[in-house]
């Protein structure tokens, strides 16, 4: 069945995704929990108790708020405790973008493959918070196909990447810095080792426990200085997963999906070198641009 | 200044949960002092934002002040130049003369504007300079850009660059239009929004909407069709105009409007309005209207089966909005924050060229229910994501993680 055939019948309501919530009014440290948990999104949406969407809380943002580049005026007067116990909607990103169940789900993957929308929260009629539909389950859709499109058109030639001897506080200051929640970390010779993400910074053993404790005794740490004592491939996932210049979108897309990654670091294999990375978002960019607005 | 302007207003526009939380969120930020400063008092969709959103954050207990910096002809051509070359007009070049106008007419504003506040948000290129003054002390400065900065000329951006990487902080109206080498500022993603309550998007009357459009003219009774913009370059009449005469073999009767205004910063207007003018010649049943009047702007968007927004480059395109919200589609182009108010297929379409711009007007001049319907969901997705509240919601979020004690 042709891509189109696949998806032209189909509504948001019938693809949509259940990802963990938070209420505007849970603390902080409870987001910070649902996100360092294994297995969970890098964004959670928030609700209120009439469930509308409020906002949506990312892993970086957590962590731009845990080194002190977010809120900073509030967590260098009351302190760090204080913060992780204030609402969470204090802190979430960019009101989300929401559409209604009943939205062609053609129209919602051309959305957010023109606008770069990673995750569209996708509420009912009177407004109330159902789902969403994010990268992951478009490029679910999209797995097992063949597109006849090599991977260089949806390569991201700029990405922050980190080399292994750095600290974890590198990475986290190269993610902040290009407001990506990933970095490529390479070796001495300039070639992907593993990738970072926000989230596996977030599950550090060190930082979680370190947050039990700060809740509990209100003493201030900081968690510059934890990050800055551990290596970067103590978190990376290593050995990073790649994909070959020349290879198949379809493949990266069957790789990203099996191995349960957002990112996949190029290399050329004739010219031994790194030369970007494919994202869910720049493949779902890309599919859009030479496969779906094509139809029409 | 609609200085009576309150947060209540709003309620049964949107929900009264809404309302809740934005008091909500202002209380943390309550007495904040916020100057926001612009080029323009009137015209663009800057001023209008300001006319909304500094009432609405007062009657919120934040103190908003508004002011508006001031400069010669030759300063507004420069500027004008700025926005051109930054939306992409690579053969301009940025002269030691442009430089020297802009930053002594930055120079002589900054002596001007008393810039004592928590948070100062300045609007676009024209003041951006400003930041050169700034005080030694706790006040956090915002750049909040308008434009689309995804291309611009290396040459103008870079000249610019140096001021903006000054600031605190920076919002954009899309994460697309964030230059690759802006970094070291927080990045904040704002869409510009609508506001509801104004003369131009209000609720109009039957008798109103006819009395209003046939004083220009136009005939009630006849199908209407147009594009809102004011007289620019990178809106493409022409295209408009061509799709329309094309139109106009198949569909008996059919009106075209185009109405559009020169904004005080604009001095490019008048030569736009004018080949437009020369380009619309002897048509009958179209309508070349250069007035700012929001009630007409009102008027035409509710009489139209469907609005064009053919614009080449676009800052965000906000007359998309103000359309959809008034329950008429929109037809436009793939550029700034177009795509991401027209659905494609659900709130109007989207096309590429003049053709395909053609096909679906036919369509939807032959099919007024699937206008309908298209009006209506874009009635429901600009009230879900671009009125105003979604708006000063974003600002108290900002104020917040930049004041918040």
């Amino acid at each position: 069945m042709g891509l189109y055939d696949l998806i032209k019948d189909l509504k948001a309501v019938d693809v949509l995704v259940d990802v963990p919530s938070c209420y505007v009014d849970d603390p902080l440290a409870i987001a910070l929990d649902i996100l360092a948990a294994k297995r969970s999104p890098r964004r959670i949406v928030i609700i209120d108790r009439e469930r509308k969407v409020r906002g949506v809380i990312t892993s970086l943002r957590i962590l731009e708020i845990l080194l002190g580049f977010r809120g900073s005026v509030m967590v260098k007067l009351r302190g760090l405790t204080k913060v992780l116990r204030e609402k969470v909607i204090l802190f979430s990103d960019e009101a989300p973008y929401t559409m209604v169940r009943d939205t062609p789900l053609i129209s919602v993957i051309k959305h957010m493959g023109e606008n770069s929308i990673p995750m569209i929260p996708i509420v009912d009629d009177l407004g109330t918070y159902m789902g969403v539909i994010d990268e992951t389950r478009v490029l679910k859709l999209l797995k097992g196909r063949t597109f006849g499109e090599e991977v260089s058109i949806a390569i991201e030639a700029v990405f922050p990447s980190v080399f292994m001897r750095d600290t974890a506080l590198k990475a986290a200051e190269a993610m902040i810095k290009e407001v990506k929640g990933k970095a490529v970390v390479l070796n001495d010779k300039n070639l992907p080792a593993g990738v970072v993400t926000a989230k596996d910074i977030l599950k550090l053993p060190l930082v979680t426990e370190e947050i039990i404790e700060l809740l509990r005794t209100d003493v201030e740490v900081g968690f510059a200085d934890i990050l800055g004592k551990v290596g970067v491939t103590k978190v990376m996932s290593s050995p990073a997963i790649i994909a070959r210049e020349g290879e198949d979108i379809g493949r990266a897309i069957d790789t990203m999906i099996d191995s349960d990654v957002g990112l996949l670091p190029i290399v050329s294999e004739k010219e031994g070198r790194f030369t970007g990375v494919l994202t869910r978002m720049s493949v779902i960019r890309a599919i859009v641009r030479e496969h779906i607005n094509p139809l029409g | 200044m609609d200085i009576t302007r309150r947060i209540e207003d709003y309620i049964g526009i949107v929900d009264r949960d809404e309302i809740e939380y934005i008091k909500e969120l202002a209380e943390n930020v309550k007495g904040a002092r916020v100057l926001h400063i612009n080029s323009t008092k009137k015209g663009g969709g800057v001023a209008e934002i300001l006319r909304s959103v500094v009432p609405l954050a007062n009657s919120l207990g934040l103190k908003v002040r508004w002011e508006v910096i001031s400069g010669d002809r030759e300063f507004f051509e420069v500027t004008k130049s700025f926005h051109n070359a930054l939306q992409g007009n690579k053969v301009l070049k940025l002269g030691g003369d442009m430089i020297r106008k802009y930053l002594e007419t930055n120079e002589i504003n900054a002596g001007k504007i008393d810039t004592d506040a928590d948070v100062i948000v300045i609007h676009d290129p024209q003041p951006a300079a400003l930041i050169s003054y700034k005080n030694k002390g706790s006040s956090k400065w915002i750049w909040r850009c308008h434009i689309d900065l995804s291309d611009p000329n290396e040459q103008f951006w870079s000249f610019l660059r140096g001021f903006v990487t000054m600031y605190d902080a920076a919002i954009f109206s899309h994460g697309i239009y964030v230059p690759r080498d802006l970094r070291g500022i927080k990045i904040y993603i704002s869409h510009p929004s609508i506001d509801p309550l104004t003369d131009k998007n209000k609720p109009l009357s039957q008798t109103e909407i006819e009395r209003t459009i046939s004083k220009y003219g136009i005939d009630p009774e006849k199908p209407l069709v147009g594009q809102v913009a004011r007289f620019d370059p990178w809106k493409d009449h022409q295209s408009v105009v061509r799709v329309y005469k094309a139109l106009r073999q198949k569909v008996e009767n059919l009106q075209l409007v185009l109405l559009g205004s020169f904004a005080d910063d604009d001095p490019e207007g008048e030569r736009i309005y004018k080949e437009v003018l020369k380009e619309t010649e002897g048509l009958s049943d179209v309508y070349v209207i250069n007035e700012h009047n929001d009630f007409l702007v009102n008027a035409i968007q509710r009489s139209m089966v469907f609005a064009f927004q053919l614009s080449i480059r676009e800052g965000f395109g906000l007359t998309v909005s103000e359309a959809l919200w008034k329950y008429t589609p929109v037809i436009g182009r793939r550029a700034g924050g177009i795509p991401l108010q027209v659905i494609d297929g659900v709130t109007g379409y989207l096309v590429n060229n003049i053709e395909e711009a053609y096909e679906k007007a036919l369509m939807l001049t032959k099919k007024p229910w699937l206008a309908r319907m298209l009006g209506a969901n874009g009635h429901q997705h600009v009230k879900r994501n671009f009125l105003i509240t979604r708006d000063l919601r974003d600002y108290l979020r900002i104020h917040i993680d930049l004041v918040a004690r």
